[in-house]
């Protein structure tokens, strides 16, 4: 058995229990699926972990996110916590299956089930913010898939293929650019961004947080992946990701909500990583895959921040982050500094080669690699806006300290410095890639 | 031989260690064992380093994270681990109240790693990213206090500043990437390879003058002063701004192979070093008086490089560490005590019993002036005589007699007014009791007094030929004039506007420009890609669709 059959058995189990414990036990079904979900989670882990590759990086630290969401979601009695945890297994589940897949058709199916998670995840809590967000999502992202389906479809008649991403090699320029794009609204690209904002304030956060480490990077990654296989469409595709940047960085500058901000600091970085994946170096795409989980650790981890400040103080705006205290303060600045890409950090490095790699792919990429500088300059507006705001208030009294959630943020946290002078070792083990 | 590098690993990794360890234990006792400690281990180390023979050694730990030690580096650490070790004892007592101690103690102690790792980086990538940490910390120890919107400010603005001049050494350090090698002993013994990167030498220009605070990015330091003064001495006297300082000294061997970028450093410079030392003049704050004095002081050392006095300038450095610290810890003592820094509050503390403090300061100030025989006032002598083969003799004459006249009066102006005169009743002398303070004013007192002696050891040790003792006659008259004129200033009523002031010291405007800048851009530009998103749901399928029919138009425009 192969391991996309392997996961994909392990989820199917997976949900038959759940959906059993749903019904049998009806007290503690939010316990029990919860400590079921962590061990389907660790399994996956564990399955990736030994398989190495991109999905080997991604689903292990998927995993781990998906851990400590669930954790805390089990020490703050969020509610629906078995229906949420169930969200978020398949969140990482169907990410490691999208990135494992040989078969062009069950990447589609993937693609459309994390479409439908998506939707579940924001619809969840039934608030108006969520609905709002899910229709925006629908209405955006689900004909653009179509669009994809269309290319990938054309690209299966020129090349009699449903081998993926064999096919593309085969396939001309105008599928693989349909693809990229209709797959490309799934990653908020330019100007299909509209519902990222949305989706940021309506889905829980610690949801979220799993959504940033699985589904993100997955596909992202294969966006990155279909674009790099025809120069005109990596061009394109890369382009529209650095407007993105661009407009995140600038945006997210001007956001009074903490999750807003987020979002927009996303988009911003998404371009980095599809800028990197669709150079055609073999740095540049290998660190791009590097700062898929450089960039997921502090995002993730400020979006746990930003579950500690709506439960405590039933708000997220920025303005409100002052009132965290402890190992939150530590971990707020630090989660600035990170998504600036500065040293000690994981994203240092993985910015730094994106850059050089992305440089030296020749003319015009060396264009763009000024571009995605820039946006990582404009991106010190948005990572001091979160510092600043947060020592503005460091005068007032009363604040939250140090408590079992702020300490599990921290670790987890902590991983983007201890990861750091492994970067190498990490690229070596996952990728097979020596710098 | 593996004991050296032994020693070499324990150099760069022990202060990284302390810091760590600091925060883990969260004692104060501890914190300040750990970082006194780590700071006297690294001097011990260097001192041992510096006197090896058979330098220079390379080490490597990881690809890309490699150590190189050669005499540049052996003096550098030096430095950084004899000012970071004065600056950690003076803290037990300066730091004795403050409650967040443990940040303070394991950022000092990072600080002091990064730039100890800084001068031994082998590989430029390690040097960038030390170059960085650097950078980080001093914007967090400079908003230590961050409960105060200046500090807060100043915080964000150095590392603001600091990081525009960043993409030059980030930029460098790429190309260099790009031809194929990272290694700087390689690069600089690589004829091919230099040859190559030379075009690119203003990128480290950039680099230097953001973290060296030249202008127009100079104006993050003088705000700077809102963190403690143990930090200012610790980021003028041996870490940040000496940075850039490094970085020259460091590529020095190919950096002469660019005339471009050496002209254009040395009009920096100079212009730099003419508006620091009027701002200084006017300005009220003694420690932004000390910071206009290390921008022009920064600014002599780049002249020394741009002009090929490799060894003046890092002989000035020395003494500049050495007088810096000492006015910085100096002048801390009085703020600690009179809780002010206003020059105009500050008077006759002679007489209110700060007799150490005011002897520091004269000896500081005096050698800041650049008088003889005093160590630094005979090594910008020196750095006077190279001056005159580069210039035509009225040039000389006007630069070298105006750059010593007002170096000269605006350090000694702050001086005068604060130490000598009548007593005013304002602030009275505490009794509080702060022996390591007055111990490390006293031990940098004496040193900056003899500090002739350990710089004509350094000039021998880097390879100079020694000190010519040669005094320049017009610098010198220059130096005695601006002195002379100094203590004449409260005898006079002359007195300026504070918008006249504010101007000045904002160097004319650039400041201001600069808020405005920050300003326009928050409103306008940010508000503009803001409002780009609609929020509607039809803009992203729109979007999508005119992406769709442009490609495909383009396809069938372009399709050969």
């Amino acid at each position: 058995m192969n391991l996309e059959s392997q996961i994909a058995v392990l989820l199917l189990a997976y949900t038959i229990l759940s959906y059993s414990i749903h019904v049998i036990a009806r007290y503690l079904k939010d316990l029990i699926v919860n400590v079921l979900s962590i061990a389907t989670g660790i399994a996956m882990a564990y399955l990736c972990f030994n398989a190495r590759g991109v999905a080997g990086l991604i689903g292990s630290m998927g995993v781990l996110t998906l851990i400590v969401s669930l954790l805390i979601a089990e020490l703050y009695r969020v509610e629906r916590r078995a229906m949420f945890s169930m969200l978020g297994v398949y969140f990482v589940g169907t990410s490691i299956l999208l990135l494992i897949t040989d078969s062009a058709l069950r990447l589609f199916i993937y693609w459309e089930i994390i479409a439908m998670v998506m939707i579940g995840s924001l619809a969840l809590y039934r608030s108006n913010d969520g609905y709002e967000a899910a229709l925006k999502y629908a209405i955006i992202c689900l004909p653009s898939s179509i669009v994809g389906l269309f290319g990938l479809i054309l690209a299966i008649s020129e090349t009699g293929s449903l081998a993926f991403p064999e096919l593309l090699l085969g396939a001309a320029s105008l599928s693989k650019a349909l693809m990229a794009i209709g797959f490309g609204a799934e990653i908020a690209l330019f100007p299909m961004y509209v519902w990222l904002p949305s989706v940021y304030v309506g889905m829980h956060p610690l949801l979220l947080a799993v959504e940033v480490s699985s589904i993100l990077p997955a596909t992202s990654y294969i966006v990155g992946t279909i674009a790099s296989m025809s120069p005109a469409t990596a061009l394109v595709i890369s382009s529209l990701a650095l407007i993105g940047s661009l407009v995140g960085s600038l945006s997210s500058i001007v956001q009074g909500d903490l999750r807003k901000l987020l979002s927009y600091s996303t988009l911003s970085q998404i371009g980095y990583i599809v800028l990197g994946l669709s150079a055609g170096t073999t740095l540049a795409r290998s660190y791009s895959i590097l700062q898929m989980i450089a960039h997921e650790i502090p995002k993730a981890s400020l979006l746990l921040i930003s579950f500690a400040l709506l439960s405590r103080l039933k708000t997220s705006e920025v303005n409100s982050l002052s009132r965290l205290g402890g190992s939150y303060k530590f971990v707020v600045i630090g989660s600035a500094l990170a998504l600036l890409g500065l040293p000690p950090f994981l994203s240092f490095w993985s910015e730094l080669y994106i850059f050089l790699g992305t440089f030296s792919a020749g003319t015009p990429w060396n264009i763009l690699a000024i571009v995605y500088f820039t946006a990582i300059v404009l991106s010190t507006g948005y990572a001091f806006k979160i510092i600043y705001t947060y020592a503005e208030g460091a005068a007032e009294s009363e604040r939250i300290g140090t408590d079992a959630m702020g300490l599990l943020i921290l670790l987890f946290f902590l991983l983007s410095i201890l990861l750091s002078p492994l970067q190498s070792s990490i690229l070596q083990y996952f990728l097979g890639f020596s710098p | 031989m593996e004991t050296t590098t032994n020693l070499l690993a324990i150099l760069s990794l022990n202060s990284f260690v302390a810091s760590a360890l600091i925060l883990l234990f969260r004692r104060r006792a501890i914190a300040e064992l750990l970082a006194i400690a780590s700071a006297i281990l690294s001097l011990a180390i260097s001192m041992y380093l510096i006197s090896l023979p058979y330098l220079p050694i390379e080490i490597q730990f990881l690809p890309h994270i490699s150590l190189y030690l050669d005499r540049l580096s052996a003096f550098f650490s030096l430095v950084v681990s004899l000012i970071g070790s004065a600056v950690a004892i003076y803290s037990v007592d300066y730091m004795k109240n403050a409650k967040d101690f443990t940040r303070y103690y394991s950022l000092i102690s990072l600080f002091v790693g990064a730039m100890l790792n800084l001068v031994l980086a082998s590989d430029i990538i390690y040097l960038l990213l030390n170059w960085e940490l650097v950078g980080v910390c001093s914007a967090l120890l400079i908003a230590y206090w961050w409960e105060r919107k200046e500090a807060r400010r100043a915080g964000m603005k150095a590392l603001i500043m600091t990081r525009i001049g960043d993409v030059g050494l980030m930029a460098f350090a790429s190309i260099a990437l790009y031809y194929g090698e990272s290694s700087i002993p390689a690069i600089l013994s690589s004829q091919q390879l230099s040859l190559k990167l030379i075009p690119f030498l203003p990128l480290l220009v950039l680099a230097a003058m953001g973290k060296s605070a030249q202008f127009p990015l100079h104006t993050w330091l003088p705000d700077a002063m809102e963190g403690p003064t143990t930090v200012s001495a610790l980021l003028h006297a041996a870490t940040m701004v000496k940075a850039g300082v490094y970085l020259m000294l460091r590529f020095y061997p190919i950096f002469l192979g660019n005339q471009a970028a050496v002209a254009f450093l040395l009009a920096v410079s100079i212009i730099t070093l003419y508006l620091s030392s009027l701002a200084g003049l006017v300005s009220m704050d003694i420690k932004r008086v000390l910071a206009f004095s290390t921008l022009s002081s920064l600014s002599l050392m780049f002249i020394a490089i741009c002009l090929g006095e490799f060894y003046v300038a890092l002989l000035y450095l020395f003494n500049h560490a050495l007088f810096k610290a000492l006015l910085f810890l100096v002048s801390g003592r009085v703020e600690h005590s009179l809780h002010t820094r206003d020059i105009s509050r500050l008077k006759g503390l002679w007489g209110k019993g700060f007799k150490i403090e005011t002897a520091g300061f004269l000896i500081g100030a005096l050698s800041a002036a650049g008088l003889p025989p005093l160590s630094a006032g005979i090594v910008k002598e020196e750095l006077f005589v190279g001056m005159i083969p580069h210039f035509s003799l009225l040039e000389y004459y006007l630069i070298a007699g105006t750059m010593s006249f007002l170096m000269a009066i605006f350090i000694m102006r702050p001086f005068v007014l604060s130490f000598l005169g009548r007593t005013s009743n304002e602030g009275a002398h505490d009794k509080e009791r702060t022996p390591l303070m007055t111990g490390v004013n006293l031990f940098l007192l004496a040193m900056t007094l003899i500090a002739i002696v350990p710089t004509m050891i350094i000039s021998r040790y880097l390879g100079g030929s020694g000190l010519k003792l040669e005094i320049e006659t017009l610098p010198f008259l220059g130096v005695l004039l601006g002195i002379l004129c100094a203590f004449f200033i409260p005898r006079t009523n002359v007195s300026i506007s504070n918008i006249m002031r504010k101007s000045i010291e904002s160097s004319f405007g650039i400041d201001i420009a600069y808020n405005r800048i920050g300003e326009v851009f928050y409103r306008y530009i940010s508000m503009a890609a803001s409002k780009l998103n609609s929020g509607k749901a039809s803009q992203g399928l729109r979007g999508m669709i005119a992406i769709v029919v442009l490609i495909i138009i383009a396809l069938v425009v372009f399709a050969p």
